[in-house]
């Protein structure tokens, strides 16, 4: 089920993008504990492609959270077949995954996940430690994305010392320093009040349309959902309507 | 270096628990440098009684002197002239020397007659050589002295000998007759080592060169500077007397015989201080290491987050083990600082010792500074939190990523 408005301003409308698939899900399944075990995960098919601005809608326990874990890489499959920008993930080692993580994906978090004895600026630089990136052009990105997120004043704040919207703004800022393909956002309003979500989503959404840059993200709140180019829902742990 | 800033960031993250954990590494820190201080002061007190005492540093003696001179001693003799000593005295490492004469014989109170150890020994010469030798009783011997010995506490007791009694000196001359001198006893000493004093005689050199009828000595003691500078001081004695061709050789205290007892007891204690080491890190690794695991437990949020954004779990893990050994480090320092403050205060009170077995005084025990086991400590503090680290480190490695991001709620 498509519920999406379109933006006719999204880079996922551009015809040549449609075709880059980013994220291919198929027959996915993911069941947790010993025999029969609970299905977070039944038998999900999902293909998102270059530049998609997509929400996973649902209620709690839907599976959304499981599926974006899936997605980038956190969790393995019990059966099915996941493939980003083409390649097919299944097989890759614990190493091959983090690397693939840092390479090509961003995460952002309800709970923001900021290590708070890092400043904002630390925050942001935290993916490219241990990349190796010399420090000068990682204080200078990690700069610019504050700069870009609006809390370039705030770099030498701790996430204590920031609000709420604040901190999710340098959990963005730190998502995208690795230049990912792929941001994947598990409910990043829900612990917001609905204008700061409302103006984070739209941030999100903006990098989208800037950038191109392809972001999933969760949510059950029906006025985040509408910012989405493309609006996907799951309920227990299946798809009913093809994710496509 | 972005580790350890941000170990040093986590370590004061907690502020109470960092207190606990850098309090018991530097308790134990400042453990292993007093143990470790007290058994050097105690090694150090007993091998300079015995070098100050009765061996010296150095002594000189004719080739073979150890392995035959106690049957043919008359065959080891080597010449006792100011000529020699003098040479020997230009060597910047020693400080005095002296020389002295030994022999075996009887000391005979008329009722009772006790086989002794004899030392004719130069008397202003060996008062800089003897400087622990201490007289219980009476006074030591004098330059001016000529038929008057002293005795060690163990023989005055055994025969009931005291300041100004009697005695006859029995000995075998070098011609092979048996000799007596009369004498009297002018002083009894003590030295540390209580088999020496139950039996050691010290008379003026010209007396046992009577006695012997020899105008020779047996060895030549030397006092170093320092005692650090014995190996030195030998090998350059060793070197000097092969090259003139001299049939003499040097032996440091360490080579003697009659250091076979300090030999001992110093290995004794070197082996009781690794013992008490490794009950003090063993401890301390047992007190830290809950603390450790608490760290790691309480941030497992975060460290899915590491490990979601990239970071490979040995990574991770790395994190914890460098705020390990930045932990071990601080509290290795506070330790070192703790111990040095203690190690004076402790030696400036001073600790009453009972007498140690194999010898007849009572000591005052101090806390030696002791720069390696300074050295030492710093290195256990690092290693013992290091080793507290590594079990929680290894916890990292196998958490599931999913897992540990949902304790982030």
């Amino acid at each position: 089920m498509d519920m999406g408005e379109r933006q006719p301003a999204a880079l996922s409308d551009l015809p040549i993008l449609r075709e880059i698939q980013m994220v291919s899900v198929e027959r996915a399944s993911k069941i947790y504990g010993e025999a029969p075990g609970f299905a977070a995960l039944d038998g999900v098919d999902l293909a998102v492609y270059k530049g998609d601005f997509l929400a996973i809608v649902g209620p709690s326990g839907s599976g959304k959270s499981t599926l974006l874990n899936v997605i980038g890489c956190i969790e393995k499959l019990s059966s099915g077949t996941l493939r980003i920008e083409g390649f097919a993930v299944n097989s890759l080692s614990p190493d091959a995954l983090a690397e693939l993580r840092s390479a090509k994906l961003g995460f952002i978090y309800q709970t923001f996940n900021l290590i708070p004895v890092l400043t904002a600026l630390e925050n942001v630089e935290l993916p490219l430690y241990r990349r190796n990136v010399p420090a000068r052009e990682r204080r200078q990105r990690a700069i610019q994305l504050l700069r870009d997120v609006g809390l370039e004043r705030f770099a030498s704040h701790t996430p204590r010392m920031l609000s709420g919207g604040q901190r999710q703004r340098v959990a963005i800022a730190r998502a995208l320093i690795n230049r990912p393909s792929l941001i994947l956002a598990d409910e990043p309003t829900a612990n917001l009040d609905r204008k700061t979500g409302l103006e984070i989503i739209q941030l999100l959404g903006n990098l989208n349309r800037r950038t191109g840059v392809t972001i999933i993200f969760s949510t059950h709140d029906p006025h985040i959902m509408r910012q989405a180019t493309r609006v996907i829902e799951i309920q227990d742990g299946r798809m009913p309507a093809p994710g496509r | 270096m972005y580790y350890i800033k941000l170990g040093i960031r986590n370590i004061f993250r907690n502020k109470g628990r960092s207190l606990v954990t850098l309090a018991a590494i530097s308790f134990g820190c400042m453990a292993l440098i007093i143990s470790g201080g007290f058994i050097e002061d105690a090694i150090t007190q007993l091998r300079e009684a015995y070098i100050r005492a009765i061996l010296g540093h150095v002594q000189i003696h004719r080739k073979g002197y150890y392995q035959k001179g106690g049957s043919k001693p008359f065959q080891y003799m080597i010449p006792s002239s100011q000529a020699v000593l003098q040479e020997l005295a230009r060597f910047p490492q020693v400080k005095n020397l002296a020389p002295r004469l030994e022999f075996s014989g009887l000391l005979s109170t008329g009722e009772t007659s006790i086989a002794v150890i004899g030392q004719g020994v130069d008397p202003e010469r060996e008062r800089h050589i003897s400087t622990l030798f201490v007289m219980t009783e009476g006074s030591n011997l004098e330059v001016d002295d000529e038929f008057m010995v002293i005795v060690g506490t163990g023989l005055a007791s055994a025969v009931g000998l005291k300041a100004g009694s009697p005695a006859v000196l029995l000995a075998n001359t070098k011609a092979g007759a048996i000799n007596g001198l009369d004498a009297q006893v002018k002083g009894v000493f003590h030295t540390v080592h209580k088999a020496y004093d139950d039996r050691a005689v010290r008379v003026p050199l010209k007396m046992a060169q009577k006695l012997l009828e020899t105008q020779n000595v047996q060895t030549i003691t030397i006092i170093a500077h320092d005692t650090s500078q014995t190996d030195e001081l030998r090998s350059a004695l060793e070197l000097h007397f092969k090259g003139r061709g001299l049939d003499l050789e040097a032996v440091a205290w360490h080579q003697m015989p009659d250091a076979d007892y300090l030999l001992k007891t110093i290995a004794y204690n070197r082996r009781l201080f690794l013992i008490l080491n490794i009950i003090i890190i063993i401890s301390v690794v047992l007190s830290i290491i809950n603390t450790m695991n608490m760290a790691v437990i309480e941030r497992i949020g975060e460290i899915g987050t590491f490990m979601a954004i990239g970071y490979r779990p040995r990574e991770v893990a790395r994190l914890f083990l460098v705020e390990g050994a930045v932990m071990g480090l601080l509290g290795g320092v506070l330790g070192m600082a703790g111990g040095y403050v203690s190690a004076r205060l402790i030696s400036w009170i001073g600790i009453p010792m009972p007498t140690p077995p194999g010898t007849t005084v009572e000591w005052i025990a101090r806390i030696e500074i002791v720069p390696e086991v300074f050295g030492l400590a710093l290195a256990a503090a690092i290693a013992t939190a290091l080793a507290a680290s590594v079990m929680p480190a290894m916890k990292i490695t196998r958490l599931e990523i999913g897992e540990a991001l949902r304790r982030n709620v």
